[in-house]
């Protein structure tokens, strides 16, 4: 068993946080939680780690009780970037995880060049950008190749480019056998990486498959944007035209349909791109009512 | 895992600018002592020049008496006594420099000391001469360049407490100069070492290494998402995050203490000589008796002694930064609670149990010559139980902090 919480409740004097979190995980997956601000992802996955005591339930990692430390000889938690000390360097921070978890010293090259940071590795963190923190703390999370990962809000500060390095790198540790739990804000990211969501509202967890509710949505640019969308309403399909770019659902329009009526009318498409919004139009059906008012951060 | 976890608290130190910064105030601090410590050292040729011109003047003088005269032989006799004094100075041959000065000490001292008249407390009382002489002697045995002026005002011990000028009262001038000459400078290494010991190993040293580690546990974020939170990822036992803060601010403290004397003894041989490992300290002992100990075993004992008040002060410190979890009221509360024992323990002295009060203890080069214990005439106050009570003392704040932090880690929310 990788992941077994039972029953896990928590409250902050009498406001519950967390109501009865059940989660059970035998084999590697990618798992998102998404939630609100204040939904209690973050306290979750302190709790599953022991930094934050918890009122009833049980917590076992990679079949072990979590208050037993040797669970972080597998189980690596990319936290928020105050952990980090100031003064040190990168290097001291991953050559000190190396020393406590008794691994080679080689490997630190090894991380920094799969994260992109060899080249700051040796100045002192108090001059790293977010982003560079953010490459850091993902260093000193898989340095030890952990059988489950938990990330709290893992993109925060990246640019794209590292964005994209972190999902490919979360992509390949998934397929080397590591189980992931991640928090994020960042939607389109949750959708390239899995199809299993939790969602979390109110201390509570809301198992979803993304594969019921995952959908393309295409973006089609045309050499006659204007006859293109006569013709398709003739043709009573529903889709929307912003500066010039056709957008349809894949649920609601089927592709090869809208094919056959551009080309029937002699119109030539010159791109298509695809976008999956599963994980985007599950949030907003679940979360709509929230006030508009509130930061809606996902 | 422990020597890496305390490589890891050590390096997590030193790399602060905070600590590099306070170091290096203290080596400013050092080579500003060390200069003025240099510019107050009577140097050999200054006494030699005075010496030189005490005997021109008595020369002159000389002259003036008629030869053959009874006058002239006793002005004689004293002139060529401090001629032979002055070459000796020029020669270096130090043992005839004390036999002159042991040779003006009052004739009947040894008859004092026979019927043991130690009741007086003018100065210079008999133990102060007899001290005296027990110095010189100590030092023309072992042939060691004393530190300068070699005068009767020069010494002075824990027992005079009146200066009465022609034997009468309690003079101000004479007290001053008294003070001032005995509090004599020497810019050798070893002597240096000894003037930073006596400076340093007291409460203000106390108070520099108190703001120098006073964040140690504080800065780590404690009941907060702070740095406490990457320790307590990794596969470490929960009470070992804070026995390695301990030790390496312990260690740190060793190395700071050892690098302080290395500091000193360096100064000094650069800009004079090495100086003597065994230069006499004077320690006192019960009913005016007394022995002296190598001053490099002085500085030594005085060293390790601080050390164990350094491990009182920390123990304090983990205490409240447990309690608190900031820094400022940590550091504020260890510093009013050494100084409120320091008071209180003053007020106490007198008791049957002062001698268990760790804070009696801070000023450690006066336990190690047990200058205290003579003031207050209470011999309890000695090195071996100064270690005692510190490390007990220490013993039982850190057993308390242990207690804190399990109840605490039960307590968290």
């Amino acid at each position: 068993m990788i992941v077994q919480v039972s029953n896990l409740k928590k409250h902050y004097k009498k406001q519950p946080v967390l109501k009865g979190i059940d989660i059970t995980i035998e084999s590697p997956q990618i798992i998102a939680l998404v939630g609100p601000n204040g939904a209690g992802k973050t306290t979750l996955m302190n709790c599953m780690t022991n930094l934050l005591p918890f009122n009833e339930g049980s917590v076992e990692l990679v079949g072990k009780k979590n208050t037993d430390a040797s669970i972080f000889y597998e189980v690596s938690y990319l936290q928020d970037n105050r952990i980090l000390y100031g003064d040190l360097t990168g290097y001291d921070h991953l050559k000190f995880i190396c020393h406590v978890q008794k691994i080679p010293l080689s490997h630190i090259k090894e991380v920094t060049d799969r994260v992109g940071m060899t080249g700051y590795m040796k100045k002192r963190v108090r001059n790293y950008s977010l982003g560079m923190k953010q490459h850091l703390l993902l260093a000193m999370s898989i340095i030890n190749k952990p059988k489950l990962l938990l990330l709290d809000e893992p993109l925060n500060g990246l640019d794209p480019t590292s964005a994209i390095n972190m999902r490919n790198i979360l992509l390949e540790l998934y397929e080397e056998g590591t189980t992931i739990i991640l928090s994020s804000h960042n939607l389109d990211e949750i959708d390239r990486l899995t199809n299993i969501i939790y969602f979390m509202k109110d201390g509570a967890l809301l198992k979803e498959s993304l594969q019921d509710f995952s959908s393309n949505q295409y973006f089609v640019n045309v050499d006659d944007p204007l006859k293109a969308t006569t013709v398709l309403k003739q043709a009573g399909i529903s889709c929307t035209m912003i500066e010039g770019v056709i957008s349809f659902l894949e649920i609601e329009v089927i592709l090869q349909n809208f094919l056959d009526i551009m080309k029937a009318n002699g119109i030539t498409i010159t791109s298509i791109e695809t976008k999956k919004i599963g994980a985007e139009r599950r949030y907003q059906e679940l979360f709509a009512k929230e006030k508009t008012d509130e930061t809606v951060a996902i | 895992m422990g020597i890496r976890m305390l490589q890891f608290e050590v390096n997590k130190i030193v790399k602060t600018k905070y600590f590099r910064m306070l170091s290096f105030i203290l080596l400013l601090f050092l080579i500003a002592y060390y200069v003025y410590a240099y510019i107050n050292t009577t140097r050999l040729e200054e006494v030699v020049a005075t010496l030189e011109g005490t005997l021109e003047g008595m020369e002159t003088q000389l002259s003036k008496i008629e030869e053959g005269t009874t006058d002239f032989e006793i002005f004689n006799n004293i002139y060529e006594k401090q001629r032979d004094e002055a070459d000796a100075y020029k020669k270096e041959d130090w043992p005839a420099v004390f036999n002159r000065q042991i040779e003006l000490l009052p004739a009947d001292l040894d008859s004092n000391i026979a019927n043991r008249q130690y009741y007086t407390s003018s100065f210079p009382t008999l133990f102060t001469m007899e001290t005296r002489r027990a110095q010189y002697n100590w030092l023309s045995e072992k042939d060691i360049e004393p530190v300068f002026w070699l005068w009767d005002v020069s010494w002075k011990t824990a027992y005079d407490l009146y200066y009465p000028m022609a034997g009468v009262g309690d003079d101000d001038f004479q007290r001053q100069i008294v003070e001032k000459y005995s509090n004599q400078y020497s810019s050798t290494g070893i002597y240096f070492t000894n003037h930073v010991a006596n400076l340093f190993f007291s409460m203000g040293g106390v108070f520099f290494f108190l703001l120098l580690f006073g964040d140690i546990v504080t800065k780590e974020g404690l009941g907060t998402n702070g740095s406490i939170h990457l320790l307590r990822t990794q596969p470490i036992n929960r009470h070992s995050i804070l026995v390695s803060k301990f030790l390496s601010v312990m260690f740190l403290s060793f190395l700071f203490l050892a690098g302080i004397g290395v500091v000193a003894v360096v100064l000094g041989t650069v800009f004079d000589r090495l100086g003597d490992w065994n230069y006499p300290v004077l320690v006192y002992g019960e009913e005016y008796s007394f022995e002296f100990i190598n001053m490099g075993i002085f500085i030594l004992k005085s060293g390790l002694l601080f050390f164990m008040v350094l491990l009182f002060s920390y123990s304090l410190l983990f205490l409240f930064s447990l309690l608190t979890k900031r820094t400022i009221i940590a550091l504020g509360l260890t510093i009013i609670t050494i100084l409120l024992g320091m008071q209180l323990a003053d007020q106490a002295v007198l008791s049957s149990f002062a001698h268990f009060i760790p804070f009696h203890y801070f000023s450690t080069p006066k336990i190690v010559t047990m200058e205290m214990a003579a003031s207050l005439k209470n011999f309890n106050f000695d090195y071996a139980n100064g270690m005692i009570v510190l490390g007990v003392g220490s013993g039982i704040l850190l057993v308390a902090t242990y207690l804190l932090s399990l109840f605490q880690y039960k307590q968290r929310v």
